[in-house]
């Protein structure tokens, strides 16, 4: 069927499509199996606590609490209890899609998963996309600049980046924090505006972004150093091709050459975006946890700790989803810049 | 030496400089003049280093080549030598294109390929003060005579052929009309009827004067040798003998040069009928040359001198030179 | 052409080539400054070790009691604690060499575990082709899409803090970086396997094995040494990322968890700067002297890149 399609670029989408499309299945899988396999039985711990939360003691007999009736229904109905085995993945997979996804005991009220998720996903993208971008754009120019310029700046500026670039964000952001928070004051030691009520009021907002400030500066900086080594590399190699030399001996000045350069040099970065875009919803969870930025990092940490199956298969699976529809939207811009694969090789006129 | 030329160069090195501080010694100690107007073979096999001296005469030398020596010597205008180093890099640009060109050896991947052929085209055009649409036109008409359709301006060049992108890149380089034209192979990768279109093209547009000098950098002799008026033949680095086409068809001083014109047939030659002769042995490693005369190994006159010193340049009349010991002692009358 | 007919011809070459290779690294300055200062760290750890006190845990040594008392805590450097005391009274130099040490060695267990995997599925997918080559290439393209570490988490996070042995964190870590490696084996296999000695070889019956072990092998030996170290920084990354958020072995102390101990224990806001900034220091200085070694390797083994120059 897809070999009928004659548009090659509607051929390149669909034949993606259908792989990222199995590997979606095979993640959502993987994360059905894994803790029904890991040594110490993590589900059968996790149905425990939760009978053990729901007994109210009552003078050495132990009764179940009336309205924790729910969730126990809710486990049996999630995890499959009264099921056999073969129907169990089927039924925790429609219910994930349909974004049913239990509740969580790590919190005393038992929220259900899902909340706590859209809940912390927020602070997420507002922390990692604005790095992300701006270490992106700030990388690719200084990458560039590096390798039009070369010589001992080149050589200079690279060892520079290359030690910033492979830098333990934790430990930075420590250093940071104990710069900015313990000897100045400017920062709040914890990155959470404590004693308010989220919302959407300026006061909130502004106090936000003070909390914000330093692991936005620490993966900032990181991401810079990654960014530019990249793109530099890119630039390079673009500088060596044919079609610059020809470009030189047709007299084109530097700068006709650099940008030329510059622009094939963005296609792989632009997949290289795409892919750490991806890669945002899962939070960077050191940054977080050890801030205590109340992102989907530190959310999976809580869960973690608690051995919050619900929970923790929740944020696995999401994760792993909004990688793949990342790196599949990676590969979709990657053949609409590349002009090769977006107008095909198909018709060759000769 | 030539009474008119437009280039020479005295002594030039050009070596490409590999890891662990081996060098390729591709072009090693060539002087040359490039004589003005017409059509002017450089020719040899290859591993020869006549792609290297191709475009050391356009000044394109970039790591990994190296100059390790010589001079190069610019006379397109009035009698005045300039010695190309002291021409300013801006200068250099704009007579890139205008005065010098190249049609490279690469032809095939020579173009951008994310930018269209016809924005390339206008890029080339605005960067030499010219009207964008104006050269454009003139492209397209080029690109017609070359057998390319019109709509090539508005592709990608991976939406053409080879052959194709190889015939665009050949107007490309000659569409500011330069008064030299360094062609490198430039029907090698072509099919025997645009071998002819595309030769033709070019020694038209000498005709036509549209192009002073038309140097084409080819391994097969018999293309240019109907088409050109003076050769210069290189061998392992050296060049080894120059001269006007007829003096070297029917004279040729260099066994290097005797045995690569005895092994050409003839049009019409069958093959139950005469034995060719190729030249046996391989090029030199040019990492490594051998001592003495480069070619003194697959030399069938070799003699004991040979083996041990490189022979002198010997001028035999003017712009007729050869470099090999045979005719040492024409040197010393 | 003497090419791998007679494999102890071959491996004499390689000893030869192992004179100048070997030579050559020490001449590259980035090799040489990654080198010293990882082999100081090593010393730091090892020898380092033989001046702390023997158990990290135990500071009844010199407070002479079990229990930690105020007097003993957040104390800064002094001859008997070159970098003071924690929150728990607890020597913190003792943990960082000691940790520095077992860090060590998981990081070297980790990448030999990596290795072996990623050389052998490289070896059989690129000399074997065929389906299986199909199957290991799918699985490890796969699995290099999503972010090793969170696996790596996962796995982890599942394990119960008792049964988590350094060992088992080595292994979880080498079972988790493996699939990148793996590509580069293989594509080097499969060039390798197109290059004449092989035809050679196989006309003159040697058995498949045979031909991977002693002909492809010693000619890919240099490039599997690249690879280990890789897979050892890789592995050290690993295990202090996840050693900082407390999922590291349970039952030793590792840098990672001398890092958590810091942060979670507050020197950070008692000002403590001597324990953070040493301690970050010598991870900073594992992972930077590794990086540059890396770099030196690549330079030697892969001459192309080295003529990347270009002034326009």
């Amino acid at each position: 069927m897809v070999l009928q399609i004659k548009n090659p670029f509607m051929r390149y989408v669909l034949s993606k499509a259908v792989v990222y499309a199995v590997l979606w299945f095979l993640a959502v899988f993987l994360n059905f199996l894994l803790p029904r396999i890991m040594p110490g039985d993590p589900i059968r711990r996790f149905i425990e606590r939760v009978y053990a939360m729901g007994q109210a003691p009552s003078g050495g007999t132990a009764q179940i609490i009336p309205e924790f009736e729910k969730y126990m229904k809710e486990v049996e109905r999630l995890f499959g209890l009264n099921q056999p085995p073969s129907l169990q993945f089927p039924s925790w997979f429609l219910n994930f899609i349909r974004g049913d996804w239990g509740f969580s005991i790590s919190y005393l009220n038992l929220p259900p998963v899902k909340d706590l998720v859209m809940q912390a996903l927020p602070y997420t993208l507002a922390l990692l996309l604005p790095s992300l971008v701006v270490s992106w754009i700030i990388g690719n120019y200084l990458g560039a600049y590096l390798a039009l310029k070369g010589g001992k700046a080149d050589k200079v500026g690279l060892s520079v980046l290359q030690f910033i670039a492979q830098l333990p964000t934790y430990w930075l952001l420590i250093i940071l924090l104990f710069i900015f928070y313990v000897k100045l004051r400017w920062v709040p030691p914890i990155g959470r505006p404590t004693y308010m009520i989220p919302s959407l009021s300026w006061d909130y907002i502004r106090e936000l972004l003070r909390c914000m400030a330093l692991p936005l500066t620490t993966l900032t900086i990181v991401g810079i150093g990654g960014w530019s080594i990249g793109m530099r590399a890119y630039v390079i190699y673009q500088l060596n091709s044919d079609y610059i030399k020809y470009a030189k001996s047709l007299g084109l000045p530097q700068r006709v050459l650099g940008r030329y350069a510059f622009r094939n040099a963005l296609i792989p970065q632009f997949t290289a975006f795409a892919i750490n875009f991806g890669g945002m919803f899962a939070g960077n969870l050191l940054v977080e946890m050890i801030y205590g930025y109340p992102g989907m990092g530190a959310l999976l940490a809580t869960v973690m700790a608690n051995l919050d199956v619900f929970a923790m298969q929740a944020i696995f699976t999401f994760t792993a989803t909004m990688l793949l529809l990342a790196n599949f939207a990676a590969d979709i811009i990657y053949g609409f810049l590349d002009p090769r694969i977006r107008r095909g090789v198909a018709e060759v006129i000769s | 030496m030539v009474e008119d030329y437009i280039i020479r160069t005295e002594n030039l090195k050009l070596y490409y400089v590999l890891p662990r501080g081996i060098y390729v010694k591709a072009v090693d100690g060539v002087s040359i003049e490039v004589p003005r107007g017409g059509v002017i073979g450089l020719v040899g096999e290859s591993g020869s280093g006549k792609t290297t001296l191709g475009e050391g005469i356009l000044y394109l030398i970039e790591p990994p080549m190296v100059k390790v020596g010589g001079k190069i010597y610019y006379r397109f205008h009035g009698n005045e030598e300039i010695d190309v180093e002291s021409i300013p890099q801006d200068k250099l640009e704009k007579m890139r294109g205008t005065d010098i060109a190249l049609i490279p050896q690469y032809a095939m991947n020579a173009l951008n390929p994310t930018m269209k052929i016809g924005s390339f085209i206008k890029d080339v055009a605005k960067y030499h003060d010219r009207d964008p649409d104006e050269v454009l036109k003139v492209a397209i008409e080029r690109f017609k005579m070359l057998g390319l359709p019109e709509d090539v301006v508005n592709r990608y060049p991976h939406e053409l052929s080879g052959g194709m992108r190889q015939r665009a890149v050949v107007v490309i380089s000659t569409l500011l009309n330069p008064r030299l034209v360094v062609a490198d192979e430039p029907v090698s990768n072509l099919d025997v009827v645009h071998q002819q279109v595309v030769i033709d093209f070019l020694t038209d547009l000498v005709k036509r004067g549209i192009v002073e000098t038309m140097t084409i950098i080819t391994h097969d002799l018999p293309l240019i040798l109907e088409k050109s008026r003076y050769l210069i033949i290189m061998y392992g680095g050296h060049v080894v003998e120059t001269g006007k086409r007829e003096e070297i068809w029917s004279e040729p001083l260099h066994p290097y040069t005797k045995l690569f014109l005895e092994s050409i047939p003839p049009v019409g030659t069958r093959i139950e009928e005469k034995r060719i002769r190729g030249i046996p042995g391989n090029p030199p490693d040019l990492r490594f040359p051998p001592p003495g005369c480069r070619f003194h190994p697959r030399c069938p006159f070799t003699m004991d001198i040979c083996r041990r010193e490189e022979p002198p340049e010997i001028e035999v009349a003017p712009g007729r030179k050869v470099k090999c010991w045979l005719y040492a002692d024409l040197k010393k009358r | 052409m003497k090419s791998g007919l007679d494999s102890s011809t071959l491996f004499k070459n390689l000893r030869g080539l192992k004179d100048t290779l070997v030579g050559e690294l020490f001449m590259n300055r980035r090799f040489v400054v990654g080198f010293t200062i990882f082999l100081g760290l090593v010393l730091l750890g090892y020898v380092g070790s033989l001046f702390a006190y023997p158990d990290p845990w135990d500071i009844s040594i010199y407070t002479g009691t079990t229990i930690c008392t105020p007097e003993y805590r957040f104390l800064p450097p002094s001859p008997g604690h070159p970098l003071g005391t924690d929150q728990g009274c607890r020597d913190i130099y003792t943990w960082l060499v000691v940790g520095l040490k077992n860090s060590l060695w998981i990081a070297a267990v980790a990448a030999i575990i990596s290795t072996t995997i990623a050389s052998t599925l490289g070896l059989i997918a690129g000399y074997r082709g065929g389906i299986l080559d199909d199957i290991i290439n799918f699985v490890s393209n796969f699995l290099m899409v999503i972010p090793m570490f969170i696996v790596l988490l996962m796995l982890v996070s599942y394990v119960p803090p008792e049964a988590r042995t350094s060992l088992l964190v080595a292994v979880m870590i080498g079972l988790t970086s493996w699939p990148g490696p793996t590509r580069v084996v293989r594509s080097m296999v499969m060039q390798h396997r197109a290059a004449d000695y092989v035809d050679v070889a196989k006309l003159m019956n040697f058995s498949i094995t045979e031909i991977i072990f002693k002909e492809i092998l010693p000619n890919i030996a240099s490039y599997i040494f690249l690879i280990y170290i890789n897979a050892f920084s890789g592995a050290i990354f690993a295990e202090v990322g996840i050693g900082a958020i407390g999922y590291g072995p349970w039952d030793a102390v590792t840098l990672g968890r001398t890092f958590n101990n810091i942060i979670y224990g507050g020197l950070v806001f008692v000002g403590a700067w001597w324990s953070f900034v040493t301690v970050g220091l010598v991870i900073v200085l594992l992972s930077y002297s590794l990086l540059l070694i890396n770099l030196g390797l690549q330079h030697v083994f892969n001459p192309r890149l080295k003529l990347t120059y270009y002034a326009v």
